[in-house]
């Protein structure tokens, strides 16, 4: 390739007045297709515009309750609206904008009336006014700009368009080169923020709120069970699993891996507590009694412990009931549920 | 030939020097706005999306009054004077066990001094909220019944378990979220108490 051909090259593409109708014509031609894209695309983004500030007349109640609830955002999931969730809070939501539709109140003083109590956080789409504002106005911007270089674009004439595209090169070069480190930025930015928190985390945002605040999520009992039949003989697999049930509140599911963790590890007290705990609470004393025995000898001043055993024991109509509970008051007297023993033992000592 | 190519470097050159002003411009511009978007991205992604101040701190609390787990009645209108820790929990809610003693501990130790404590058992089967209350012997305190969620949400509830204090005056003075402790207790409430 000689400094002659690329010369000759470029002479050709600035298209030479050698030969003008060809150039003229390919210039009309380019400059059609643009302003059909220019239509379309300035209709596409009319519409979506229209459809987002969803003037749309409401056609009965039904459709304004749906209406309104798809534009509230649920407080206890991420990004749904009240119309998508299925958390129970939104059921209230919906029942709350059912009863004000049908008291007669407009769409917006019911959004105002949660907007009072949640805040415009509670709005899916972001305030037209305030800072909020930025993310109305800024698809405007950037359709008009585009329209406005787009236009600039399709009106210079073959020649300039065929210089700058001469020029370009280095140019393009150094917008690539910017939008890449931007990409690199923002990725970098994105990655160091999502390592910085605990699995699920992300999901659930509980940075200050502990675990289990709202229904954020259900713990991943699949990976828990999961544990439990890749290590079968793993007591700990099985407290875990169990104790993510009973924390769910099924307790009837709980039982049966407590119950395992215990035959698999019958003298770990944390294995122990906990099972003894659940069989108690499941009305099972019989198969709780001889566990809180055994960790009662091992440990006789636990109160957590006596109170379990005393209670499994009344429970049996043990004689030894009474005793028990009577050494968790002297033990813990100031125990939250001191209270209530105290008044059990008063009134089967009261004749 | 020769011609022609001196011809187009030309007017390169001079498209160049016309254009030039205009793509520092451009480009000062688009530098600034990918460092703007990166800064509001930066602080976004470090903020906990759950924590939203609650329009109703500093705002006069919305009304309270229903049936009560124990079959009787609570309206906080009738409590208008008094300081309510108005707690709203759930039997299924693990973080709300961790708090009862210390919701327990205000309703007896802070009662006599003028304290009302009342909770709202929201999105809870009367059963299990009953086995809840069992388990700590019994409740020291009221629970406004809550089934469909609905006072939550009067109360701009986002989860389970949230506090609210309300003053004499009946304007709710401070708002907590996540398990209540009784530093909290101590800083706040009982200041507004009589001594």
């Amino acid at each position: 390739m000689t400094a002659q051909s690329h010369a000759d090259a470029q002479a050709d593409r600035a298209a030479t007045p050698g030969r003008p109708t060809t150039a003229a014509a390919k210039g009309k031609r380019r400059r059609a297709i643009m302003l059909l894209l220019l239509v379309v695309a300035a209709g596409v983004a009319a519409a979506g515009l229209l459809r987002a500030v969803g003037g749309a007349d409401d056609a009965g109640e039904a459709a304004q309750i749906e209406q309104i609830a798809a534009s509230l955002r649920c407080p206890t999931c991420q990004g749904l609206s009240v119309a998508d969730s299925p958390s129970q809070l939104a059921d209230g939501m919906r029942d709350i904008i059912t009863e004000q539709v049908a008291a007669g109140r407009s769409s917006d003083q019911i959004r105002g009336w949660f907007v009072d109590r949640y805040g415009p956080w509670i709005l899916l789409s972001p305030p037209t006014r305030g800072p909020g504002a930025v993310a109305w106005v800024l698809p405007v911007a950037a359709i008009m700009l585009g329209v406005v270089v787009a236009w600039r674009r399709t009106r210079r004439g073959p020649p300039a368009s065929a210089t700058v595209r001469g020029v370009a090169g280095p140019r393009r070069l150094a917008w690539a080169a910017t939008s890449a480190a931007f990409a690199v930025l923002l990725a970098g930015v994105l990655a160091a923020n999502v390592a910085a928190r605990a699995d699920g985390d992300v999901l659930t945002g509980t940075a200050n709120a502990p675990r289990g605040a709202g229904d954020a999520g259900p713990p991943p009992l699949d990976a828990l069970r999961r544990a439990t039949t890749d290590q079968p003989g793993d007591p700990q697999a099985w407290l875990a699993l169990a104790v993510a049930l009973d924390r769910q509140g099924d307790l009837d599911a709980a039982l049966d891996p407590y119950q395992r963790a215990l035959r698999l590890a019958d003298d770990d007290p944390v294995v122990q507590t906990a099972a003894a705990s659940a069989l108690v609470r499941a009305d099972r004393p019989g198969a709780a009694e001889p566990v809180l025995r055994d960790l009662a000898a091992r440990f006789p001043d636990d109160p957590e412990i006596l109170l379990l055993l005393g209670t499994a024991q009344r429970a049996l109509g043990r004689f030894g009931a009474t005793a028990t509970l009577q050494r968790f008051l002297q033990v813990a007297p100031d125990h939250p549920a001191a209270g209530a023993v105290r008044a059990l033992l008063d009134d089967e000592t009261r004749p | 030939m020769t011609a022609t190519t001196d011809q187009v470097t030309d007017e390169r050159d001079d498209t160049a020097a016309s254009a030039r002003p205009l793509r520092w411009l451009w480009l000062t511009v688009a530098v600034a706005a990918a460092v703007v978007v990166t800064v509001v991205l930066a602080v976004g992604f470090g903020r906990d999306p759950s924590l939203v101040a609650s329009p109703l701190v500093d705002e006069p609390a919305p009304g309270l009054s229903g049936a009560t787990l124990d079959g009787g009645r609570f309206d906080l209108a009738d409590h208008h004077g008094r300081v309510v820790l108005v707690n709203v929990w759930a039997s299924w809610c693990p973080p709300c066990r961790d708090e009862f003693p210390v919701l327990q501990a205000a309703a007896t130790e802070l009662g006599p001094r003028g304290l009302v404590v009342v909770g709202i058992d929201t999105m809870d089967s009367d059963e299990a909220a009953q086995r809840f209350i069992d388990e700590f012997g019994g409740a020291d305190f009221p629970s406004v019944v809550d089934r469909d969620g609905s006072k939550a949400v009067e109360w701009g509830v986002f989860g389970v378990p949230e506090t609210f204090l309300v003053d004499r005056d009946g304007r709710i003075v401070r708002k907590t979220v996540g398990t209540l402790t009784d530093a909290w207790v101590t800083e706040y409430v009982e200041p507004l108490l009589a001594p």
